[in-house]
């Protein structure tokens, strides 16, 4: 599992397909031959008429605006955050310790010939595993849950670990040729 | 694989310049409102009075947004990266896995039936298609062992929605009784 790009990929959708509307929208009055001003006087005339709400309008939308585009900037251009978890003023768990020490837990679990773990919350977990070609992936589901992320909780005195797993199956081992 | 990595790149260092152009637009109307609003005239003086949808430059320059919305559109949904969701053995828990393992998994199981000699599956969270090559069984025979066969694999995932499967055998033995 990768970086999680939501934000963005929503974001390039929403702002993609309002272009392509209005752009679309453009082309075609443009090809229809249509000659009346872009600023139509209807319009116009509606607007001089309820000024304020207008106003408002566009200032809620300008806002808006601001908000979402720096969000936008924001999720795309910031790393990735890899939190320590401070237990208590004494007692702080390193991302990377955390994350090594769920990964050899879940190198432990029969049909798992590798895993990555990245910690990406306080606390949140994304692993990523790669199973023997064969393996049981029940059985790997059970134990992911009941052993690796059981232990996991237990160790931080937490109730609940979100988790995002990515299971690659069926990966063909390796042969070292000499 | 490559290319998606590329894509979900591209779309990530586009981002933010368009993000940050989204946030200045957004800024200057509410300054050119607020500036007309208080009665100081505009500010930035830009306006499409005088402007008819007939003008040339309105279609280029809708023909420009329109390409650009497009190729942003496409990138969005090509920057996805598809999964397959398994079950979820926690509420927090969320486990996936790819088409791609997915398909692997039906392949080694439908090749290790007797009498295939080659098979291509491609896969998606719906779907599951199997294409096998036989030298010695013909479709009639081998194709209902082959479902079993590629039914059992998914079977033994933990899947929320279990994909349609579909075989087809492609074999010399029913080319050369078409033709007779």
């Amino acid at each position: 599992m990768n970086r999680a790009n939501r934000t963005e990929r929503v974001m390039a959708a929403v702002v993609g397909l309002l272009a392509l509307l209005t752009g679309v929208g453009a082309l075609a009055l443009h090809h229809r031959q249509v000659d009346r001003p872009v600023l139509d006087p209807v319009v116009l005339d509606w607007v001089r008429r309820h000024p304020t709400p207008v106003r408002v309008g566009l200032v809620v939308l300008g806002l808006l605006a601001v908000f979402l585009g720096l969000r936008w900037a924001w999720r795309a251009a910031r790393p990735e955050a890899h939190p320590d978890l401070v237990v208590d003023e004494r007692l702080v768990i390193t991302a990377k310790a955390l994350a090594a020490a769920v990964r050899s837990d879940a190198e432990q679990v029969g049909g798992v010939t590798g895993a990555k773990v990245w910690v990406v919350g306080t606390p949140a977990l994304r692993l990523r595993l790669t199973l023997r070609r064969g393996a049981d992936v029940r059985a790997v589901w059970r134990e992911l849950d009941d052993r690796v992320l059981a232990r996991a909780r237990r160790a931080l005195g937490v109730t609940s670990l979100p988790a995002a797993v990515r299971l690659d199956l069926g990966a063909e081992e390796r042969e070292r040729v000499r | 694989m490559t290319a998606r990595v590329l894509l979900r790149g591209l779309l990530r260092a586009l981002s933010a310049p368009l993000g940050l152009a989204l946030a200045a637009a957004g800024l200057l109307l509410v300054a050119e409102v607020a500036w007309r609003w208080s009665g100081r005239g505009p500010l930035t003086g830009v306006s499409l009075a005088g402007w008819a949808w007939t003008d040339r430059p309105v279609a280029l320059v809708g023909a420009g947004v329109a390409a650009g919305g497009l190729v942003l559109l496409v990138l969005a949904l090509a920057a996805r990266t598809p999964e397959v969701p398994l079950d979820a053995p926690a509420d927090d828990v969320r486990v996936v896995t790819t088409p791609t393992s997915l398909a692997r998994v039906v392949g080694q199981r439908v090749r290790a039936e007797e009498g295939v000699s080659g098979a291509s599956v491609t896969a998606s969270r719906s779907r599951v298609r199997v294409r096998a090559t036989s030298r010695v069984h013909d479709e009639a025979s081998l194709r209902p062992r082959l479902l079993e066969a590629a039914r059992s694999a998914v079977e033994d995932l933990p899947l929320p929605v279990r994909p349609k499967v579909s075989v087809v055998v492609l074999s010399p033995k029913d080319r050369s009784g078409a033709a007779r």
